[in-house]
């Protein structure tokens, strides 16, 4: 490798994130305040990354799927049924707690 | 003194299935969810003198349900913690692009797959949900406390009784887990959109 290429190199690995590194900033940023250094490298890494751009869509589109699958609960519109066998295990288990 | 009063003998009928999905999707197993639900009737049974009415029944059943999934993500929390910033099933390890995605993992655009009626798909949900049970425990636990139950780094971290950077390295790794599992299963692999 000549000295132009690793002075690259070393230039981008200063400059950009990896990507692994840029997906975890993207989940430290849903946790907390990414510092400004953070938060410039994780935008220059974005500018340029159509992998991590998709990842971060997926997830995003991932989080709209389960929310709109927990509001189908609160609104008893259930995904999953219990059994009628089920029923009677759970209502037997109110029964035993009742007779201790 | 309660207004409410509560009653045992219905709540199998009236709360069985919501708080059976409530655990579902948060344990990702029948079984386990089965028992929490059977856990929390016991608990709820045995409290039923301290229940003092300033909520519904639905709602003080669904709090006792929620205090035992968190007991039981901490009873399965005794995996050891894994501080790898990268996972090397996913990224690059050595070379000049170590730390970059791994050509098997990259993320591809599921274009069309995401409109709006797929967001309501519930066969994709099954498929999240699969993948999640097979992630190890804890790490699941951290993603579903952020994302379904939307308790705040301090919440979680005390619940779970880890440190804030253990959280962010876990749901990362998760997340990244969690898509490429989505990708085999509910794409095929010639769905590829780069070449």
């Amino acid at each position: 490798m000549n000295v132009f290429k690793k002075l690259w190199i070393i230039y981008l690995k200063a400059t950009y994130r990896t990507c692994g590194e840029a997906t975890l900033l993207m989940a430290k940023e849903e946790c907390a305040k990414l510092s400004k250094d953070e938060r410039s490298k994780l935008q220059r890494h974005m500018s340029r990354c159509k992998y991590c751009n998709a990842y971060k869509h997926q997830h995003e589109f991932l989080a709209k799927n389960m929310d709109v699958m927990k509001h189908n609960v609160e609104v008893d519109n259930y995904l999953y049924f219990l059994t009628p066998e089920q029923k009677e295990r759970l209502k037997n288990g109110i029964h035993l707690s009742d007779s201790e | 003194m309660s207004d409410i009063t509560l009653k045992p003998e219905t709540w199998v009928d009236a709360y069985g299935n919501y708080l059976y999905n409530f655990a579902m999707m948060r344990v990702y197993n029948s079984d386990m969810a089965e028992d929490l639900v059977q856990d929390t009737f016991y608990s709820a049974y045995k409290a039923k003198a301290s229940f003092l009415g300033n909520s519904s029944e639905k709602t003080w059943l669904t709090s006792i349900l929620k205090r035992k999934i968190i007991d039981h993500y901490r009873k399965n929390a005794r995996s050891k913690e894994d501080n790898v910033l990268d996972n090397p099933e996913h990224f690059q390890t050595e070379g000049i692009l170590k730390g970059h995605w791994d050509d098997n993992s990259l993320p591809f655009d599921w274009g069309e797959a995401m409109s709006a009626s797929a967001m309501e798909n519930t066969e994709l949900y099954k498929v999240v949900k699969n993948c999640l049970s097979k992630i190890p425990a804890r790490m699941a636990a951290t993603f579903t406390l952020k994302e379904f139950d939307e308790l705040s780094t301090e919440e979680i971290c005390n619940e779970l009784n880890i440190t804030p950077s253990n959280l962010w390295v876990m749901i990362h790794r998760t997340k990244v887990q969690l898509r490429d599992c989505i990708e085999k299963k509910w794409f095929k692999p010639d769905e590829k959109r780069y070449s």
